[in-house]
């Protein structure tokens, strides 16, 4: 069924005419799926500090392909890094997914290497503003990185900071690094967005054409400091509908 | 595509007839090239512990990428700001039409970005809440006339970071202090702010009396220490477009 003929469809109704290539609109296309796409990439922070111009790809690396062009230090990438098939960011010939709205999950992993069983974990925030370099990771990170967008050969765009598109997390019952009525003496975890954050919806959609590279990344300007060294770990998840080309 | 011809601009449908060029040119007019958000950031220097001085004055969204200015040493990245055009002037041919706008207040450590800075939330609620209070935004565009818009804490937003922690039993401990919720991306605008072509556009902090922060100096640090940094950031939401052909 094209998106033009049925109703369901409202979200996406607002870009019917929405060209997505020359000839053929948003409102042109068949229905496929409604799916969110996530795809993951890291960076490390040697000493604490994340350097000048820390740059990330998302979606570059497709489901199987290796780990190393999304910033890892080997292995392949699985379905906990990505559900993308889009290799290089590029959709193949009779598909096309529109996005509509975006969110990003930040975390650490201890090893690089996706073939090295390693822990995932929160950024973490110390609670003592007593401590020495009290620092707040997450915070720093979402509003340090900002992402940006280039389709095909066009022009890139800067879109916002990862602060601005929260992701859903988790909800501890109990205040963390509390023990026997004392007060958090340790490290605390941190998420970008409360337990039922809402992805920020994309005022225009974001289209990955058939046989065009998207590339998305996420980028720093000036260095900064992490409580230490960690590899970052950023996933951006895109959620939106799969959609394959008018037939004939 | 112009805005006029394309439903996808819900948000602009309202302001279509706004003229935002001396030569007649509207809202619908205009040609959409991206929905993004841009930021701006400033920062004040804390002589006295937890003392925010008189008369405060920042300067937003008036100094470039890559120029030197807003309270830094050295010349803005990314990290700072998202603005390529300074004096609040973008090009002959664009116009950006802001929805929504937020703020965020927080602690650097030093005003060169070519070091590596520490940033932290505020590390008291209360220190907050006086500060976004005590702070309020105003804007002039071109020569018109300067008008304040209201308070920091009415424009909170894009913070983010969700913890669970437990900062009661003593001062010594905090998980920092969001300027609203981690979900809250600024609030509407109700008339859209608009970069003219061609037109500068100031925006400023602004602060009255001197005034002071709870502290933590309990826990022998401070709310705001001696030689730090209170950093503003302001968002502004919205559409870059560029102006008819012809």
């Amino acid at each position: 069924m094209a998106v033009e003929e049925k109703s369901i469809f409202e979200e996406l109704a607002p870009y019917a005419k929405m060209v997505v290539v020359p000839g053929v609109t948003v409102g042109n296309l068949t229905y496929s799926n409604q799916q969110d796409l996530y795809s993951t990439a890291v960076f490390n922070a040697a000493a604490g500090v994340v350097a000048a111009n820390t740059t990330m790809q998302f979606y570059q690396g497709a489901l199987g392909e290796s780990a190393i062009q999304q910033g890892y230090a080997g292995g392949t990438l699985s379905l906990a890094q990505t559900n993308s098939k889009f290799s290089k960011g590029q959709a193949p010939a009779n598909q096309v997914y529109i996005a509509t709205h975006a969110g990003f999950v930040v975390t650490t992993i201890g090893d690089r290497d996706l073939s090295v069983l390693s822990q995932e974990s929160l950024l973490q925030q110390q609670s003592s503003i007593a401590a020495a370099g009290s620092l707040c990771d997450l915070y720093s990170v979402s509003q340090n990185f900002s992402w940006d967008l280039t389709i095909g050969a066009g022009i890139t765009r800067t879109i916002g900071t990862l602060s601005e598109y929260t992701f859903p997390g988790s909800f501890a019952v109990t205040d963390e690094g509390v023990s026997a009525g004392a007060p958090a003496t340790a490290s605390i975890s941190s998420q970008n967005g409360s337990p039922c954050a809402d992805m920020k919806r994309l005022q225009v959609p974001l289209v990955f054409p058939p046989l065009v590279k998207v590339q998305i990344t996420a980028q720093n300007g000036s260095p900064f400091a992490l409580i230490g060294a960690q590899n970052v770990q950023i996933q951006m998840v895109l959620r939106g509908y799969l959609m394959t080309m008018p037939v004939g | 595509m112009a805005i006029k011809d394309d439903a996808a601009f819900a948000d602009l449908k309202p302001y279509l007839k706004m003229t935002v060029a001396p030569n007649g040119v509207t809202v619908g007019d205009l040609n959409f090239v991206v929905a993004q958000t841009q930021w701006s950031t400033a920062l004040q220097t804390i002589a006295t512990a937890d003392v925010v001085p008189a008369d405060v004055n920042l300067d937003l969204f008036q100094v470039a990428q890559g120029d030197v200015g807003q309270g830094f040493t050295s010349q803005l990245t990314r990290g700072q700001t998202s603005w390529k055009d300074a004096q609040g002037r973008l090009p002959a041919n664009q116009v950006f039409i802001a929805t929504s706008c937020g703020f965020q207040i927080f602690r650097r450590d030093t005003a060169d970005t070519t070091t590596t800075a520490t940033e932290v939330l505020v590390p008291k609620l209360s220190a907050l809440v006086n500060i976004a209070n005590n702070l309020s935004w105003e804007v002039t565009i071109g020569d018109g006339i300067t008008r304040n818009y209201g308070t920091l804490a009415a424009f909170a937003g894009y913070g983010a970071q969700y913890s669970v922690a437990n900062p009661a039993a003593s001062n010594a401990f905090s998980a920092g202090a969001l300027l609203g919720h981690p979900d809250s991306r600024g609030r509407k605008l109700r008339i859209p702010l608009v970069f003219p072509p061609n037109i500068s556009v100031r925006i400023k902090v602004r602060g009255g009396n001197t005034f002071q922060v709870n502290d933590v100096s309990d826990a022998g640090a401070r709310t705001l220490p001696a030689g730090g940094f209170l950093a503003v950031r302001q968002f502004l939401h919205g559409y870059l477009c560029t102006m008819p052909v012809g």
